[in-house]
């Protein structure tokens, strides 16, 4: 089916969040074309190398984008805008369809009910824009459960005592920990935390008619084989085209949103494959391309009523972006600690997610998923050869005889970090390109040092017999986990949409990503973009029934 | 050298060319096996990745993983970027060289290249003459890694020697052998 004139819908982006709305709409009968800049990239496209995996990117990125077409420029610490000539300025960021949910690691966490009012709980943190959701734990409860149930998630967050109430359990048992993970459990628990598997958008079991996982240790940064690993890109989007409402337009770059003199959206320009431009007319935009390109594409779309680029008014469009420093240990052990039973990750510690003295909010901590040879040589203890005969030699030593505790630490949002659109470079299609500026709080690092010291701890404890920290936290947030942009609020003069991701003043302009996101939580986010995707997608589903009227 | 034979050349020239990404201007190399390196700098550089990553008595090191071949395609695509630096920095550990020991860096017995290496490492090599040798030399290590650890399809790790070292097999292995480009 093809909609060549008006449709309902236009969603942008194919990810975590668009992928959901394409399908929550389309199924209630919407008319939707979901635009996606990159292919549909499986398995069979691109596969187990290393050095273009989505986690390592020397060789470019086996999932997109294209750095040539793609820019992305830095203010550096002297003022000066620099493009950068690598990925660097993606950080393992996707472009395809189901966007990073092919390649990612696919822990599928629900944060926290201390994340959403993380304000009235830990008060003003002074530099920090830090702020409660202007919705619950509660409010999210529902959509987290549907998006666990429809994607697919392998968990049990029984033996976590920390975790958020939830109606319905996982819809698949947990993973069988490996032997790397019951060593690290039964340390864990000698230090009288409360160790449980990592929720994973993985089939432990056959689901939904697809196959359970075949353990394959190399799936981070690569997309699985056997279609065991869930996305968006094998689960609501099939469902979605399927409907026969939905038309997805691959390789297709909206370059604008199109509004009309008052604060109304008409529709949307975009680029197809050959660079030739066209107008989409629609009812409703909802944007979904990632909390960096949905600011980028909000900024670079300037009328008579948002002379600033749309939502743009206050100035807020852009600001808060947070990622998440990553931070942990290493421990070296005197024998073989790892089997390679994929996909690595699989044990987690959510004791210092929360409620920890002197920090605000805190993260989760597991064991790291497997790393590759390339990798694992950049991987070494403070002081130790980095070539020559020693490295190679612990390269042949110890490759099956490291663990690495880590986790991702919440992030202090602040104002400073930000992204605006260059005035002086542009991309292949002639759109002004995203220019990064500011950095991450500094209590971001001192965070990060506390829960090193835990993973440390961790490791000493499991009997590693050298041990040492690789602490995060400073730079830019700028990378994958990418969060905050277009924060959602009750207040218009401090955030961009209202709590349905509906853009203060337009009507009929939504946002459904990690954008809306006022503070990151302590965990990996995919599963929370999916729920807002949830979210959004029911309040419009809801709330614009007459256009389904007009139609019939 | 044992680097070079008919094999190979056929084998470089068909995916080099395959993986052109960026057209035009390229200084190509006057030997036809590589596409950026010219004689001179293919000796130095293998000189210095065999440092990087020696043969030791079980196992060879960057040469027989065809390392150089690794990094010679790179700087003709996706690291063009770093082409200059490598051609310029060549030069000047060239004058060093021969400026204080009277013989290229290839000829310096290996204790003596393992010196020069570490004061590149440092940045002490020639502050004068050579500002930033490290830069230079910690691009030309992360290289060598790849191309030793990484996969076959880009030139190194010349029939999985790496895994090899690293005692990777089960389904690892059969994952890590089974690239698609």
């Amino acid at each position: 089916m093809s909609f060549k004139n008006h449709v309902n819908v236009v969603v942008v982006g194919s990810g975590a969040g668009g992928g959901v709305v394409a399908k929550e709409l389309s199924i209630l009968g919407y008319s939707v074309v979901l635009f996606e800049k990159g292919k549909w990239i499986g398995y069979n496209n691109k596969s187990n190398d290393e050095l273009s995996d989505q986690r390592n990117q020397v060789l470019g990125a086996n999932f997109g984008p294209n750095i040539n077409k793609n820019p992305r420029s830095v203010i550096d610490e002297h003022g000066n805008e620099t493009i950068f000539n690598s990925l660097q300025g993606y950080g393992n960021i996707a472009e395809c369809v189901g966007s990073g949910t092919v390649s990612y690691g696919a822990m599928a966490w629900r944060f926290m009910e201390e994340d959403f009012k993380m304000k009235s709980k830990y008060g003003h943190v002074e530099g920090s824009t830090l702020e409660d959701w202007p919705i619950s734990y509660h409010d999210l409860e529902p959509f987290y459960e549907k998006a666990e149930w429809e994607i697919g998630v392998s968990g049990d967050d029984s033996k976590n005592p920390f975790a958020s109430d939830r109606k319905k359990p996982y819809p698949m048992p947990a993973f069988e920990i490996n032997k790397e993970g019951k060593i690290l459990e039964k340390a864990a628990k000698r230090l009288g935390w409360n160790p449980f598997p990592v929720p994973m958008f993985r089939n432990s079991i056959p689901y939904k008619e697809r196959t359970p996982c075949m353990r394959n240790s190399i799936c981070v940064g690569n997309a699985c084989p056997v279609g065991a690993k869930n996305g968006t890109q094998n689960t609501v989007i099939p469902q979605a085209i399927d409907t026969g409402n939905c038309e997805l337009r691959t390789e297709c770059i909206v370059s604008e949103i199109v509004l009309d003199d008052k604060s109304k959206v008409k529709g949307v320009k975009y680029f197809d494959s050959s660079k030739r431009q066209f107008f989409q007319s629609s009812d409703i935009v909802v944007l979904s391309a990632s909390a960096n390109e949905t600011a980028r594409l909000l900024l670079n779309s300037k009328s008579k009523f948002f002379p600033n680029g749309v939502g743009n008014n206050n100035d807020w469009v852009g600001r808060n972006l947070q990622s998440h420093a990553y931070t942990g240990a290493v421990g070296l052990f005197d024998y073989e600690i790892l089997d390679f039973d994929g996909p690595g990750a699989n044990i987690a510690i959510s004791n210092f997610s929360h409620n920890n003295n002197n920090v605000v909010g805190g993260g989760i901590l597991h064991n790291e998923f497997n790393r590759l040879p390339y990798q694992f040589s950049q991987i070494r203890p403070p002081g130790a050869d980095m070539w020559g005969a020693k490295h190679k030699d612990f390269q042949k030593k110890n490759f099956k005889r490291l663990s690495r505790v880590n986790g991702p630490i919440q992030e202090m949002p602040n104002y400073h970090s930000r992204l605006k659109v260059s005035e002086k470079y542009k991309d292949f299609w002639g759109i002004p390109i995203i220019q990064f500026s500011g950095k991450r709080h500094f209590l971001d690092h001192e965070h990060c040092k506390f829960l090193s010291i835990k993973a440390e701890l961790l490791l000493k404890e499991a009997g590693a017999i050298q041990t040492w920290q690789k602490i995060g936290g400073k730079g830019q947030g700028r990378g994958q986990h990418q969060a905050g942009t277009a924060r959602m609020g009750n207040d218009k003069k401090t955030s961009v949409t209202n709590k349905y991701g509906q853009i203060h003043d337009v009507d009929n302009l939504f946002i459904a990503d990690g954008s809306l996101i006022p503070n990151n939580a302590g965990f990996n986010p995919s599963l929370t973009i999916m729920a807002l995707g949830f979210w959004v997608g029911n309040y419009i589903g809801s709330n614009f029934k007459h256009l389904l009227k007009h139609q019939a | 050298m044992t680097l070079i034979n008919r094999r190979n050349f056929t084998k470089t020239t068909l995916l080099g060319g395959g993986i052109f990404l960026f057209p035009g201007c390229a200084i190509k190399s006057d030997n036809p096996l590589f596409l950026f390196f010219n004689d001179k700098e293919v000796k130095t550089i293998v000189a210095l990745c065999n440092q990087i990553i020696p043969a030791d008595d079980d196992f060879g090191g960057a040469t027989d993983a065809e390392v150089v071949y690794y990094i010679d395609r790179q700087l003709n695509s996706f690291f063009k970027y770093d082409s200059s630096l490598y051609r310029q920095s060549v030069l000047k550990l060239q004058s060093f060289c021969l400026e204080k020991f009277n013989k290229t860096f290839s000829d310096l017995d290996s204790d003596k290249q393992i010196s020069v290496m570490r004061m590149m490492e440092k940045n002490k090599l020639d502050k004068v003459k050579w500002k930033n040798s490290s830069l230079f030399f910690n691009k030309i290590r992360l290289h060598t890694m790849q191309g030793f650890y990484g996969s076959p399809i880009h030139g190194g790790n010349k029939n999985f020697l790496s895994f090899d070292i690293l005692n990777i097999n089960g389904l690892l292995r059969q994952r890590l052998e089974s690239p698609k480009k």
